[in-house]
């Protein structure tokens, strides 16, 4: 079994669909286990105050989602309303991303 | 209806191989259209670090993050700081990485897409070689990532 490594950098300002979130969940529907990872402007979903998609990664259980602690403190994002998410430097990102049975897509 | 969960902790993400000890990175998109480029810097020293042979093939307008006529101009704000941050250009940046890690970066320029953008005049240390060769270091790899799109 993969597991997927699904960057989404994208926010929704800029995407009218975000990908990232919309793979993230397919993927786990079919059974894989996925660390959804927001970077960059995707961190941005965070500061909606309802983000559908990214509610249920958050509620799946083949879902862990991780938000680039660099980039939240770039954008002065908080973590306050999402309990689920967990904020992670390069470094772990890099360990996830180094695992051989980790399959990664950028979105 | 989606039932609350609890995160898996450590261990429990399934995640079950072992760390790769060679990474591809394949760089596709304009260095300056997002902060794509300090994501992978910072992914970068943090994979070099930690050991890994990293091999990095640019393509598209990626190509100018080596060019050796990039330049900044000194902080405008304070022209006499101390300060090095702000003085740092890309392929200086490279440039520091290729000479601190020797055995485990290599840096690739794609040949077509550096000519058609004017990119020709590359820093020393990168190695041009022709868009056909990009497979043959992605499977030599054991863990790849592409960033952005051409």
């Amino acid at each position: 079994m993969h597991h997927y490594l699904i960057v989404e950098t994208q926010s929704a300002l800029a995407s009218k669909r975000l990908s990232g979130i919309s793979l993230a969940l397919e993927a786990a529907e079919d059974g894989s286990q996925v660390s959804l990872w927001l970077m960059q402007d995707g961190t941005q979903a965070l500061q909606s105050a309802q983000d559908v998609g990214l509610e249920a990664c958050c509620a799946h259980a083949n879902i862990r989602v991780f938000a680039d602690a660099f980039a939240l403190n770039q954008r002065g994002i908080s973590l306050a309303g999402w309990p689920q998410v967990e904020s992670a430097g390069i470094d772990v990102f890099a360990t996830r991303l180094l695992s051989t049975d980790t399959r990664p897509i950028w979105h | 209806m989606l039932d609350t969960h609890t995160p898996p902790q450590d261990g429990q993400t399934g995640q079950t191989g072992r760390q790769a000890q060679s990474l591809f990175l394949g760089l596709m998109g304009s260095p300056y259209d997002s902060d794509w480029t300090t994501t992978f810097f910072r992914l970068l020293d943090d994979t070099l670090a930690r050991g890994c042979e990293v091999s990095v093939w640019t393509c598209g307008n990626a190509t100018s993050i080596t060019s050796r006529l990039m330049h900044r101009d000194p902080d405008p704000i304070h022209p006499d700081s101390p300060s090095q941050t702000c003085s740092h250009s890309m392929p200086s940046l490279v440039t520091r990485y290729l000479g601190k890690y020797p055995g485990n970066l290599r840096w690739y320029v794609c040949r077509y897409c550096m000519e058609e953008r004017g990119a020709t005049q590359q820093i020393d240390g990168v190695e041009i070689k022709l868009p056909f060769s990009f497979t043959t270091y992605l499977n030599q790899a054991e863990q790849s990532l592409v960033f952005g799109t051409k």
